[in-house]
């Protein structure tokens, strides 16, 4: 569908089919910068970086779905669950492990906290 | 700059439409799954950003720079990113050439314009005011 606006989009097209490599930001770039500026001792910020940051995030969007979709039960559908998985098994998005925890169901929850020798897991489940 | 909590928040419907995109035609996105999406991204944006700050106060600057960023993508194993992202930098820094360019020659270059640059260099406008050295040190 982008393949007919002009011709400068041509190659990014070519380099992946979703789009990717252009220089146009999906997401707001003023809200991108307000996050950015929320984080302790970043004052200002040049417009590339912020696009760069954007433009990132696309990608990383991009990775979240596909990769949580593969640990859906159904491929017809990306649940919480699959994001979650994703979450919890890669390394890398650890950062991500107190934000999106795995569900549990209160059975589990209370049988976690009378195991009182898994102190990690009890811990986890008071905060989720 | 952020005075309420939804200020941190990225748009749901953008959110949903990057998703939609990048999944196979068809498949549906629960609404949980799209609020939780939206959560990762706002916290990878902050996660990159301090990370790449770190990266910048290491070499004593104060700025970040866009070789900060992709050193962060680095740093959070996340270098994969790096490639895809490296198209639209070039593109960007083309668009802001020609942009600069227009502005120099005025009407002149008006009708290599199109529409999509026209509103990529609108939203850079909006930000710019900030400080424009940044796309030299990169």
């Amino acid at each position: 569908m982008v393949q007919l606006t002009n011709i400068s989009d041509k190659e990014n097209v070519n380099m992946s089919g979703k789009n990717i490599g252009d220089a146009s930001s999906k997401l707001p770039l003023s809200r991108v910068k307000t996050i950015m500026k929320s984080s302790p001792n970043v004052d200002s910020i040049g417009a590339e970086v912020i696009f760069t940051v954007s433009k990132c995030t696309e990608i990383f969007l991009q990775f979240m779905s596909l990769g949580g979709l593969k640990r859906c039960n159904s491929q017809k559908l990306l649940d919480y669950k699959g994001i979650a998985e994703l979450v919890n098994t890669d390394d890398k998005l650890n950062f991500l492990s107190e934000v999106l925890p795995r569900k549990m169901t209160f059975r589990e929850a209370k049988k976690l906290l009378q195991t009182p020798d898994d102190d990690d897991a009890s811990e986890s489940s008071d905060e989720a | 700059m952020a005075e309420k909590v939804e200020d941190l928040n990225l748009p749901l419907s953008v959110i949903t439409r990057i998703v939609k995109d990048s999944l196979p035609n068809g498949t549906n996105v629960s609404k949980e799954a799209r609020t939780a999406l939206a959560r990762a991204a706002s916290v990878f944006i902050l996660y990159i950003t301090s990370t790449a700050n770190d990266i910048a106060t290491k070499s004593s600057r104060k700025t970040i720079n866009t070789n900060d960023v992709l050193k962060a993508l680095e740093e959070t194993e996340f270098d994969e990113f790096m490639e895809p992202l490296s198209a639209s930098i070039t593109e960007f820094r083309k668009n802001a050439q020609e942009k600069k360019n227009r502005l120099s020659t005025g009407k002149k270059s008006l009708e290599n314009g199109d529409g999509k640059a026209d509103t990529s260099s609108k939203s850079v406008e909006e930000i710019e005011d900030d400080d424009e050295e940044e796309e030299e040190n990169a």
